[in-house]
């Protein structure tokens, strides 16, 4: 779990956007730009890069000046929401070449048995009826149509 | 007399059986995410959005309102019953909601949350009936830079009504402005921020992101600490309010319908920030104001009304000028293009079908929704009972198999996984992810309109200023501005933390 005070969570999502606003700024100009009777594709992201950058450094300056005894400890992440991440990101990766079943099915047993923190049985009895009746469901019912991969 | 035929035609419509069965299933599944706390009307509704795209525009519609106004009424269950508000708009009803289910009063509490609810829900759309049309009317007239000028102003009203500091929803607007701007030029055809890809031409997945800022985050959010819960029950039998309730609750349930309905015009967090004003004039006007915080019936009457009445009127700047007022008509808003519905004043006179046909669904499904939640509050109780570990990784595999179910692409995924990441962090510092859902809606629509205005005006931006429509949106601004500084004259604060207080 990574701990930071609030006030360094805000510089960091401010200095995020300053570079995002940079970003925006920097590619706008290889777009072309037009003129005032027709703007072109480049001006939209020029103007919002501009408006970000001065918001961003607004935000910056406020929260930087903001004084106070109190200081507000934020919590970042846990181990719950670590596995979390990481079985979305097995899925994402793995989704269309492991199928439905496999990819989903370890997903949720998975995810399942971390959370409960029981044995094994109840888990894997749920991923199994969850990731069935999902198919059922969704692709039988519903015809959504979603990859095989191994089957 | 015209109106009449077309509410008769819109009824025709909802009452047909296969809509009325989408109806059902809308609220049901509303009520359902309204109760499980971190599920809003908002990922609820994102998470059926794919499995729409099947059915005919209507149907999809009434269907994805029926969990936007039963959410509302599934989140006062969990207020009062657990004092645990199923979702943001039910916040308030803990307060009283609960103090009266732990004095063995939950029947009262919930059958004059759910009476309220449906008086404040049927009420407003009867207000969306007689405004929507003349107000349609009334857009048809004006130009791109009128429509700008509206867009822009709702951004702006955002800014400032929302329930984080203005510096920080501006910041998330601009965001989403940002991320409306990936793909192809809507005027020219030029390819931003593509780098080749074709997915990306078409821009980035809607439901991804709102599912992944939205419904990841807020699951992401609820794993840091894994509890059970534990409900009050309440019998069937002590459900009827007491002559006392009643007389206490019925001029309540009035004045809430009508904070709820004109709180539900002004883009934002609205619909939140109407059962907090509701609350405090309620306290304000009561001869025992000290009963407040102890379990006041009036202080769950006119909360509960105030926040189903938003969502008849909500539709007003969604249907009428495209226009999402809260998060949850932004996934409307996105279901009625993907279906080829233009939302705007046009949609009365192209898709009557689908307009009147909501509006008699609205008032189906709010009666469907009381005789749903007062007789099976006990089975509905009974949905808190499913354990934490096993909720979370079921609502993550339907999110999951609804963004693929959309475009077939594994880049869906990560979009997905990577908002729900973002949205946590934004999330634990403070920044409200509402903004830049709406900016994302609005973004290609606010430039259009920019850049067509331009090229209408020979490049003068003096257009923005001139006409009576632009005069009247400016007055429009200026009405809502005195309604605001009155909520806050009346004690809404927002604390120097971004939350809501009650002074």
């Amino acid at each position: 779990m990574l701990s930071t005070s609030k006030k360094n969570g805000e510089i960091g999502v401010a200095i995020g956007l300053l570079a995002v606003s940079l970003f925006l700024v920097l590619t706008a100009y290889r777009m072309p730009l037009g003129n005032a009777v027709m703007p072109g594709p480049g001006v939209i992201p020029l103007a919002i890069g501009l408006c970000m950058g001065v918001t961003a450094t607004a935000l910056l300056i406020s929260v930087l000046k903001r004084t106070g005894k109190s200081v507000d400890i934020v919590h970042l992440g846990s181990r719950h929401i670590f596995v979390a991440v990481l079985g979305l990101v097995w899925v994402s990766l793995l989704f269309e070449g492991l199928g439905f079943f496999f990819c989903l099915g370890v997903f949720l047993l998975a995810l399942s048995k971390e959370f409960s923190r029981q044995g094994w049985l109840k888990p894997l009895t749920f991923a199994v009826l969850g990731v069935s009746g999902a198919y059922w469901f969704f692709v039988y019912l519903l015809d959504v149509s979603m990859p095989r991969g191994l089957l | 007399m015209q109106t009449l035929q077309f509410l008769w035609d819109g009824f025709v419509v909802a009452a047909q059986p296969a809509t009325l069965f989408y109806c059902f299933i809308g609220v049901l599944w509303g009520t359902v995410v309204g109760i499980l706390p971190g599920l809003g009307p908002m990922a609820g509704m994102t998470l059926l959005l794919p499995l729409t795209f099947k059915l005919d525009p209507a149907a999809a519609i009434i269907m994805l309102a029926g969990i936007f106004y039963g959410a509302m009424y599934g989140g006062s269950l969990t207020s009062i019953l657990v004092r645990i508000p199923g979702e943001a708009a039910s916040v308030i009803t803990c307060i009283d909601g609960y103090e009266m289910a732990r004095q063995g009063r939950a029947g009262p509490a919930l059958a004059i949350a759910a009476i309220g609810s449906w008086i404040g829900g049927v009420l407003s759309v009867v207000g969306l009936m007689l405004f929507a049309p003349p107000m349609a009317d009334a857009m048809l007239k004006v130009g791109p830079s009128a429509e700008f000028v509206l867009m822009l102003m709702a951004l702006v009203v955002m800014s400032f009504v929302s329930s984080t500091p203005p510096l920080k929803t501006i910041a998330m607007i601009l965001l989403g402005l940002a991320i409306a701007t990936i793909g192809m030029d809507p005027i020219t055809g030029f390819a931003r921020y593509t780098y080749g890809n074709l997915r990306l031409a078409e821009g980035l997945s809607f439901v991804s992101i709102a599912l992944g800022l939205f419904g990841v985050s807020e699951i992401l959010l609820n794993l840091e600490d894994v509890t059970d819960i534990k409900a009050i029950r309440p019998s069937f039998r002590s459900l009827w309010p007491s002559w006392t309730d009643w007389k206490e609750s019925t001029p309540a349930i009035g004045r809430g319908t009508l904070i709820g309905f004109i709180f539900g015009l002004v883009p934002g967090v609205s619909h939140i920030i109407s059962t907090f004003v509701s609350y405090v004039v309620e306290r304000k006007l009561s001869k025992h104001p000290e009963r407040f915080g102890k379990g006041a019936i009036a202080g769950v009457a006119g909360p509960e009304t105030a926040n189903n009445a938003t969502t008849g009127s909500a539709m007003i700047p969604l249907l009428v000028l495209g226009i999402p007022a809260i998060p949850a008509t932004a996934v409307l808003l996105s279901a009625l293009l993907i279906h080829g519905v233009q939302p705007g004043p046009q949609l009365l006179i192209d898709h009557p079908a689908v307009f009147w046909g909501l509006i008699a669904s609205m008032v189906i499904g709010n009666v469907m929704l009381l005789v749903l939640n007062l007789p099976l509050v006990g089975i509905f109780v009974n949905i808190l009972r499913v354990p934490y570990p096993y909720l979370a990784p079921t609502i993550l595999l339907i999110s999951i198999i609804g963004v693929y179910s959309v475009n077939a692409s594994p880049l869906d995924l990560w979009l997905l996984t990577v908002c729900g990441v973002i949205g946590y962090v934004l999330r634990k510092f403070d920044f409200d992810v509402a903004p830049l859902l709406l900016a994302i809606v609005l973004g290609d629509r606010i430039e259009m309109a920019f850049r067509r205005s331009l090229t209408i005006s020979d490049g003068s931006y003096g257009i923005f200023l001139e006409g009576p429509a632009v005069k009247v949106l400016l007055g429009g601004a200026v009405f809502f501005a005195v309604v605001l500084g009155l909520a806050h004259l009346l004690g809404f604060r927002r604390d120097s933390k971004g939350s809501e207080n009650l002074a």
